[in-house]
């Protein structure tokens, strides 16, 4: 296209400069380039440079995490609700601190481990509601096995909930968000092997808890 | 015969290390057992989903990260202010009004220097009517000096009531009007005092 409209009249004047095409699927709503194109580090950079839309980027990418993050250590939906954004401000307030070292993730995680802990160690973790239990993909299922399937989960949770808080940190970190036994050192400011002995036993005492009526 | 260690089942449990590499297990029914008991524990707990919440949470719960973060920068900045015990209209206010006071002085200070230096002598009486055509030259010049309409349109957009109320900054810089009105000649007051007496009644029109 423009190969055809390259064409000038005998004399006429032309520009030295090209036309700058922006594509409209790059821009959003408020006029920023699209953050959910760039990476971590350029997109902390664009919340420290004050653009608005970067850090909502970050939220989007990493709500989730957080969220069942928090919800594993409090055990129900509204407290895990206002500990994920208590996560988030902070996070908010402390990005100038992050210096890439860890993933994005891990360091969120860590904010995300500090908040539930100290929220957790002034308020004792209430047990979810049954209105509160997963809803899943149950089409395959009878009634009886997902009733079954959601009370274990349920139970779980609640034995997880009711575990120390290094064991249940540890325990969280690395069976549901995948984290090396380094990684969880770093956050919870131990070593591999103090984490190791904590996963031990946090597991454990969750059979304890659990006694056999998940099997 | 030394049982296997919490960190040496864990590497088992995990499978990042084989059992092959730990010949106890072979011997020892219990580090067995152990074993057992925390592969089904760890199988129970991988079962155990989060509650997925509804989608409309995920757009609300965005909307509050967004305005806890809009809130908490507002109040970051008025507690940085409250440290001193200032607010933005009472420290910016008296600011403007004194900036704009010191301006008008500041201006009126010039024109005597650059347009009646002959004002320091006060003119004699006999010089005549062709005296004062000279002296009124200057003024008609004045007139048309832009900088002076823009102290003029400043002092018009004052709120003096508003920053009498505040009284900080006024006070300030009526030690500063003071002085500079004290050094002064009779003739530059005067001056000044037909300047500000044309400001007043432009105002009060």
């Amino acid at each position: 296209m423009g190969e055809s409209l390259a064409w000038t009249l005998p004399g006429t004047w032309q520009p030295d400069w090209q036309p700058k095409v922006v594509r409209r699927d790059t821009v959003n709503k408020t006029g920023d380039l699209a953050f959910a194109e760039l990476g971590e580090p350029a997109l902390v950079e664009a919340c420290l440079s004050g653009c608005p839309g970067a850090f909502d980027v970050i939220v989007e990418r990493h709500r989730r995490a957080v969220y069942q993050l928090c919800y594993r250590f409090v055990g129900n939906h509204e407290d895990a609700s206002d500990l994920s954004q208590d996560v988030f401000l902070r996070a908010y307030r402390g990005l100038r601190s992050f210096r890439g070292h860890s993933s994005l993730a891990t360091w969120l995680y860590r904010i995300g481990v500090n908040v539930c802990l100290n929220r957790v160690s002034v308020k004792t973790p209430r047990t979810e509601s049954i209105d509160e239990r997963p809803h899943v993909d149950t089409r395959n299922e009878s009634a009886s096995d997902r009733m079954l399937r959601d009370e274990r989960a349920a139970r779980v949770r609640a034995a997880i909930a009711d575990l120390p808080r290094k064991q249940r940190a540890t325990l969280i970190l690395r069976m549901y968000h995948e984290m090396s036994h380094q990684e969880i050192a770093d956050v919870l400011g131990s070593s591999v092997g103090a984490v190791k002995a904590n996963f031990f036993h946090a597991l454990g005492n969750l059979k304890k808890l659990l006694g056999d009526e998940v099997f | 015969m030394r049982h296997l260690h919490s960190d040496e089942l864990i590497d088992l449990a995990e499978g990042t290390r084989l059992e092959s590499s730990a010949p106890h297990l072979r011997s020892c029914e219990a580090c067995r057992g152990q074993l057992t008991e925390l592969r089904a524990m760890m199988s129970a707990a991988a079962q155990a989903e989060v509650p997925e919440p509804s989608p409309l949470f995920w757009e609300h719960f965005s909307a509050r990260v967004r305005d806890a973060v809009a809130a908490d920068g507002g109040r970051r900045r008025s507690a940085l202010f409250g440290l001193f015990g200032w607010s933005w209209s009472s420290v910016l206010m008296p600011l403007s009004v004194g900036g704009c006071a010191a301006v008008l002085v500041a201006a009126a200070l010039m024109f005597n220097s650059r347009y009646m230096p002959e004002l320091t002598t006060p003119p004699s009486v006999s010089s005549g009517p062709a005296a004062s055509i000279a002296d009124a030259a200057p003024m008609a010049e004045w007139a048309d000096d832009p900088s002076l309409d823009m102290v003029a349109d400043l002092a018009a957009q004052v709120d003096w009531e508003a920053a009498g109320e505040s009284g900080i900054g006024l006070r300030a810089h009526e030690d500063v009007s003071e002085k500079a009105v004290n050094q002064l000649s009779d003739g530059e007051r005067r001056e000044l005092g037909r300047l500000l007496r044309e400001e007043l009644s432009h105002s009060t029109n």
